[in-house]
């Protein structure tokens, strides 16, 4: 679906969920939050090929491949803590969407734990 | 200078390969939008004829289904996620 059916049903989405707040708050909130996994799953399978040119470009680098696991990891993380917080805090739940923040975080520096102590030996290296 | 260098052992996996579990439909969105639609003119309707606690139970019965839906499309989302990204 190009760019054009997806801002048409957000818009319209955003109207039926305006009209369900007050009537069924829960309601309102559960067809905004289908409406953002469709729009997601399809920004997802469009950039499906943009992850493996990436890819591409990293094993043409030389780079050990371990390091564009850990880039896209981190990036998939980044992308579900938001899509989460996103959601808590449409409904007025900003703590639980703070935490849920301080949680990806948390999981893209435990992921990147490797990289650092790869950075820390070079730099022994250079210096010793 | 020992030179950090390993070969790419990771094979590149094509999108077809990846075995995504794909796109939901327009239609379920609108199936949530109508059954809130219904849910709240049944509510309204059995309020007003005295009757609070079946208001109360349809309004529950609605969000338990459209619940029950949407988990299952937030299973698809994540699974996705988790293949696209490796996670």
């Amino acid at each position: 679906m190009n760019i054009v059916g997806l801002a048409g049903i957000g818009i319209v989405i955003a109207l039926i969920s305006q009209m369900l707040k007050r009537y069924n708050p829960e309601l309102a909130m559960g067809i905004s939050l289908c409406a953002g996994i469709f729009i997601a799953l399809l920004v997802v399978a469009q950039i499906v090929t943009v992850v493996g040119q990436v890819e591409s470009i990293f094993a043409q680098t030389g780079l050990s491949s371990d390091y564009s696991v850990i880039l896209l990891k981190s990036l998939g993380i980044c992308f579900l803590a938001q899509f989460a917080s996103d959601a808590c805090r449409d409904v007025g739940e900003s703590s639980l969407a703070s935490k849920i923040e301080l949680a990806g975080r948390a999981a893209v520096v435990v992921l990147a734990l490797p990289l650092f102590q790869a950075v820390l030996n070079i730099a022994v290296e250079l210096i010793g | 200078m020992r030179v950090l260098r390993r070969s790419c052992r990771r094979k590149i996996l094509q999108p077809h390969q990846k075995g995504l579990a794909f796109i939901m439909n327009v239609d379920l969105i609108f199936k949530i939008a109508a059954i809130g639609i219904i849910v709240a003119i049944l509510n309204q309707v059995l309020i007003k004829s005295e009757r609070q606690e079946q208001a109360m139970m349809t309004t529950l019965a609605g969000l338990i289904v459209v619940l029950m839906m949407i988990i299952q499309e937030i299973d698809t989302l994540f699974q996705t996620i988790k293949s696209v990204f490796g996670l």
